[in-house]
């Protein structure tokens, strides 16, 4: 990976140079960001021509390190108005990343109204115009893609939210049998790639020369450890909780912990929890059969297989990937409990290019604003299509929860920095709070996720409701975080290598094997605390310091049941976590 | 005493009645904690996790009382 190819839209051209010698040695995160930390003016409009898109995959990705398939996407955020980078599990990666690519970088824009297509190959590629794929969803995009260009191509498609330059739309990556499914769905970046012109990148990977490891026999010794570590551990085991549940496996235990979000952050629990858990789906797939699946995997080389399928009641396939996250925000935050309404839900954000956390943050909201009841599944389906026919009323849900709640005057908005909270009450759960708010950006449960030691009881336990050391632990839980997003791999490996120290080892043996570097257990801290320090140095930049590491305002004035507990860490505690 | 118990994810396959997890109604004598539970159903060593009662999750030599609600749980995450 010693290249980086450069797309100009505003000059149609695709040039390929050398990566300078700052940024070998860095991936994923780690150079995303810094790309954007270093090209991207923090005062520019996130829509015009000086944003810019940056794809990089991890460093160990391409390799055969486990679950190392991950590619962060960054720029600045739409939504948020700050740095953004948002990841994603796929074949995509591994192939950019075996093409020699350490990062493609998309600038400029087309100043007319015509959409294109980047076929990427090793000398760089073309630009093609792409007026058959305009305003298609981002399914029928992807399997025009693959029969035009032959099945296994690897893709990344913008859906008609992102051509309408909405704040909540993602890019979706291909999986291994060619759904545009796998999102990198966080911020907004796929109103950005929409727009530059820019409705699919396709990667040609003849000739590709493979990635080439430093010292192959310790990334190979690493590489086992980290193995060893995933399919010891009882969570990500074969026949474990998360492949045999996938990750919704999490609805009942956060329920239990009175700190699942319910009817836009009004309560931590709901009713109707078991029906939309993980353990439903299982049943879902084992009573449809057909395409219902569990335990499917977002690219080959992913050994814990988290993914699902969900089937309709003919056992006919209705949509991939049925997600904790997504059953949380479509279901119990807008107190729907009905799994085919969820799942047509997701279906929805997925074609049309949006990130099903947002939309169901948004969609909550919406109802809190009166435009559905909490609970009308039919309803909700209804609202989302108003973004496919771009009515004013598509247009302001299409900004995400925070513009619909200052739209229609809701003081309950559950963001920060504008962008909608994940599926953990911040009230009951305060380590995952410290992480929303302090978050580069914006709230973001996987930038540290502390829920490991305070409901999960992995990497140690820390009570939930207590608001002592949070700080500190969200801090930790951040640092780590940035480094494996850096590296390329999946954060679910982050379960069994908190619990087994060998698994850790390993995780900073692969790395060195890859790069001839000799980092340590410290450097994993030092290197994630640099990634963090940079991307918030582009926060103030732009404008976002300390004044926006807040909470939203009713946290801390409205008691959330069954706890009936508010927010409750200082806002000095908070500028806090930026001490060195 | 009376308590109630729910089991989740992999320890559904400890339901007396093999009915997943619907609530399990028990007679316990008093004192009984939820050690004493956990092993009246047979659930192997390691295998529970944490156990919830009134949204908090209990030790495992924590005293029932009547009218609990007992959730159990193997290990288990996602994100
Ligand atoms: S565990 Fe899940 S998210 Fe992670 S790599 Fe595997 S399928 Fe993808």
């Amino acid at each position: 990976m010693d290249k980086i190819a450069r797309v100009n839209m505003t000059e149609r051209k695709v040039t390929v140079e050398p990566l300078p010698e700052k940024y070998k040695g860095k991936g994923g995160r780690w150079l995303s960001s810094l790309m954007v930390s270093d090209e991207v003016p923090a005062g520019c409009h996130p829509l015009g021509p000086n944003n810019k898109l940056v794809f990089a995959p991890g460093i160990l990705t391409g390799t055969r390190a486990p679950n190392s398939g991950r590619i962060s996407v960054g720029g600045k955020s739409p939504l948020t108005g700050g740095i953004k980078e948002a990841n994603a599990g796929t074949p995509f990666s591994q192939q950019l990343a075996r093409m020699g690519y350490a990062a493609l970088v998309v600038e400029g824009l087309v100043t007319d109204d015509t959409r294109w297509l980047l076929k990427l190959d090793i000398n760089g590629g073309e630009l093609l115009p792409a007026e058959d794929l305009k305003d298609k969803g981002a399914y029928e995009s992807g399997n025009l893609i693959w029969e035009k260009y032959g099945e296994k191509t690897p893709f990344v498609v913008n859906g008609p939210a992102g051509e309408a330059k909405m704040a909540m739309a993602g890019l979706a990556f291909n999986d291994p049998e060619g759904r545009a499914a796998r999102y990198a769905g966080r911020g907004g970046l796929g109103a950005v790639m929409g727009s530059k012109g820019l409705k699919a990148i396709i990667l040609d990977d003849k000739d590709a020369p493979g990635v080439k490891p430093h010292d192959e026999e310790m990334l190979r010794a690493g590489q086992k450890k980290v193995a060893d570590a995933i399919l010891s551990h009882d969570i990500t085991k074969k026949g474990g909780g998360l492949n045999s549940y996938g990750t919704a496996v999490l609805v009942n235990i956060l329920n239990e912990a009175g700190g699942f979000p319910t009817n836009n952050f009004r309560s931590g629990v709901f009713e109707g929890a078991s029906k939309i858990s993980g353990e439903a789906l299982a049943e879902a797939a084992e009573k449809r059969g057909g395409a219902g699946t569990m335990g499917h995997r977002c690219h080959p080389g992913c050994i814990i297989n988290c993914s699902t399928v969900y089937a309709k009641e003919d056992g006919s396939e209705h949509v991939s990937s049925v997600e904790y996250e997504s059953v949380w925000s479509l279901g119990a935050n807008c107190g729907i409990d009905n799994l085919d309404h969820v799942a047509e839900l997701i279906w929805l954000c997925n074609d049309l290019g949006i990130d099903t956390i947002e939309a169901g943050v948004m969609l909550g909201v919406a109802m809190e604003a009166g435009l559905a009841e909490f609970g009308d599944g039919p309803k909700a389906i209804e609202l989302l299509k108003e973004l496919y026919k771009r009515t004013p009323l598509g247009h302001i849900l299409g900004q995400g929860a925070q513009f619909t709640g200052e739209a229609y005057g809701v003081t309950r908005i559950p963001t920060v920095k504008r962008q909608g909270m994940p599926a953990y009450e911040p009230r009951a759960v305060k380590g995952i709070g410290v992480t929303y708010i302090t978050s580069t950006m914006g709230a973001d449960h996987t930038a540290g996720y502390t829920i490991a030691p305070e409901i999960l009881s992995v990497g140690g336990s820390s009570e939930p409701l207590s608001t002592k050391d949070k700080i500190g632990l969200s801090k930790a839980f951040q640092q780590t975080t940035a480094f494996i997003d850096a590296a390329g791999y999946c954060l679910f490996i982050a379960f069994p290598i908190l619990d087994i120290p060998s698994g850790f080892d390993g995780v900073v043996e692969t790395v060195n094997g890859m790069l001839g570097t000799n980092y340590t257990g410290d450097d994993v801290t030092r290197i994630g605390d640099e990634i963090l320090r940079l991307e918030r140095d582009f926060n103030i930049r732009a404008g976002i310091g300390k004044e926006a590491d807040r909470p939203p305002e009713f946290m801390r004035y409205e008691k959330l049941p069954p706890h009936n507990v508010v927010w409750d860490i200082s806002d000095e505690e908070l500028d806090s976590f930026w001490d060195k | 005493m009376e308590v109630t118990v729910v089991l989740f994810a992999t320890l559904m396959r400890y339901h007396p009645q093999g009915e997943k997890n619907k609530p399990i109604t028990m007679e316990l004598p008093e004192g009984a904690t939820i050690n004493d539970l956990i092993e009246r159903l047979g659930i192997g060593e390691n295998e529970a996790k944490q156990a919830f009662i009134r949204h908090k999750s209990r030790p495992f030599d924590y005293k029932l009382e009547e009218g609990d609600r007992v959730a159990i749980f193997p290990p288990v995450a996602g994100g």
